[in-house]
């Protein structure tokens, strides 16, 4: 009768160790699943950010690029006005751009939580809005220069998958500005394909809409740049439509192509090592 | 002896209860925390993308803002929203506005804390600097 009694009695014992082992993994487990969690949201939060500061960068270029872009039956389209013209209503500021962005960066680093110790590392350039073509990983790049007087596209695909360059150079309205070029200057618009330059002038119809570059079998870029010799004025340009069209084809392609901007091509960063002091 | 088993097994059987207790309430919380914590972080952040994306925050309107977030906020959700705008004048940021929903934030909860930027523009130019800090928790 003793020995049952002490059975129970250790039994009891028994149940009870296990049941504080068994909280004590419980609360050793809670604490990991917390630190997990709090890690989890730290890196949602450096997403959002991320996001947030793409989203603000974005909205400052929208209004001020010049750069079209279009999608038309598996066609991707850049297309830029040289100089500007009564489709874009003032003209693109260079100034005033990096400015605004300066000031955008003040404003997030002044009022940045502390709780978490971002740094945006801004060295804001721009002399290139870079655009990727998903998923073909297809690089495009606007050449801006401060003075205007040459103004680019050019396109770098990864992968020769597409059919080929739907490309236009032409000159939209030449007859307003023909009689005021100075002598002996010229606007010239460039086409660099496969690596062959071609150069022309827009007093004449330079190419017929839209002719497709067959792409061959390695890596084609092409480049189309606009050069406006000194001599002509940026007053004198401002009523002209000169454009450069970059239609990329993939028509071929079963996926829909869509383009992505990066923040990284703005060289906008920022640190991402996250030190929680919460 | 007989009484101090008997005591020791009273003893026994309490503290078998104390830790049954304790134990049961950490069990339940394991699987449910985690999984609500996220997703309610996700959902805050979305609803503030759809308030941004849709120029509701930048209209710096109160009522418009409040009726958005009832909206869109999921229902077992309580949130707070903060949204400030600010002029630039020389170096320095002056607050211009302030519009504030919702209640206190609970100190004794998971409360997930957020905040993002926005830009008010004048024709191509930037007019107004804005935070938006929001708080989310579960009741």
């Amino acid at each position: 009768m003793k020995e049952k009694g002490a059975l129970v009695t250790l039994s009891s014992l028994l149940l009870i160790f296990a049941l504080i082992g068994l909280y004590a993994l419980a609360f050793n487990q809670s604490a990991t699943t917390k630190a997990f969690v709090n890690e989890l949201t730290a890196l949602n939060r450096l997403q959002e950010k991320k996001l947030n500061n793409e989203f603000n960068i974005d909205s400052l270029f929208y209004g001020n690029r010049d750069l079209n872009i279009d999608f038309n039956q598996g066609i991707v389209f850049f297309k830029q006005f040289i100089p500007l013209n009564a489709n874009i209503p003032t003209q693109f500021d260079l100034n005033a751009l990096t400015y605004d962005v300066n000031n955008f960066v003040s404003f997030i680093k002044a009022k940045e939580t502390t709780d978490y110790n971002y740094s945006y590392d801004v060295n804001f350039g721009l002399n290139a809005l870079t655009f990727t073509i998903k998923p073909f990983n297809t690089l495009v790049r606007q050449a801006v220069y401060s003075n205007l007087s040459k103004k680019g596209i050019e396109v770098i695909p990864e992968q020769l998958t597409f059919r080929g360059y739907a490309v236009r150079l032409k000159d939209e309205n030449y007859s307003s500005i023909q009689g005021t070029i100075n002598s002996g200057a010229a606007y010239y618009l460039e086409l660099a394909f496969d690596n062959n330059v071609t150069r022309y002038n827009v007093s004449s119809a330079v190419l017929s809409d839209f002719n497709l570059l067959t792409v061959s079998g390695k890596t084609v870029n092409i480049k189309l740049n606009s050069i406006k010799p000194g001599s002509l004025s940026t007053n004198l340009m401002t009523n002209a439509t000169l454009s450069i069209w970059a239609g990329i084809d993939y028509s071929n392609q079963a996926s829909i192509p869509w383009i992505e901007s990066n923040l990284i091509d703005f060289n906008l960063s920022k640190d991402t090592s996250l030190v929680s002091k919460k | 002896m007989k009484g101090y088993i008997f005591s020791l097994d009273a003893l026994l059987a309490m503290l078998l209860f104390i830790s049954s207790a304790a134990l049961l309430p950490v069990l339940f919380s394991l699987d449910e925390q985690p999984s609500t914590s996220l997703i309610s972080i996700n959902e805050a952040n979305d609803v503030v993308n759809v308030l941004l994306k849709n120029n509701v925050v930048q209209g710096m309107i109160k009522q418009d803002i409040q009726k958005q977030l009832v909206k869109l906020m999921p229902k077992g959700l309580k949130n707070r929203v903060e949204v400030k705008t600010y002029t630039k004048a020389g170096s320095t940021f002056t607050l211009s506005q302030t519009v504030t929903i919702g209640g206190a934030v609970p100190g004794n909860t998971f409360v997930y804390k957020g905040k993002k930027f926005f830009l008010t523009f004048s024709g191509k130019r930037i007019s107004r600097y804005g935070e938006i800090d929001y708080w989310v928790w579960m009741p």
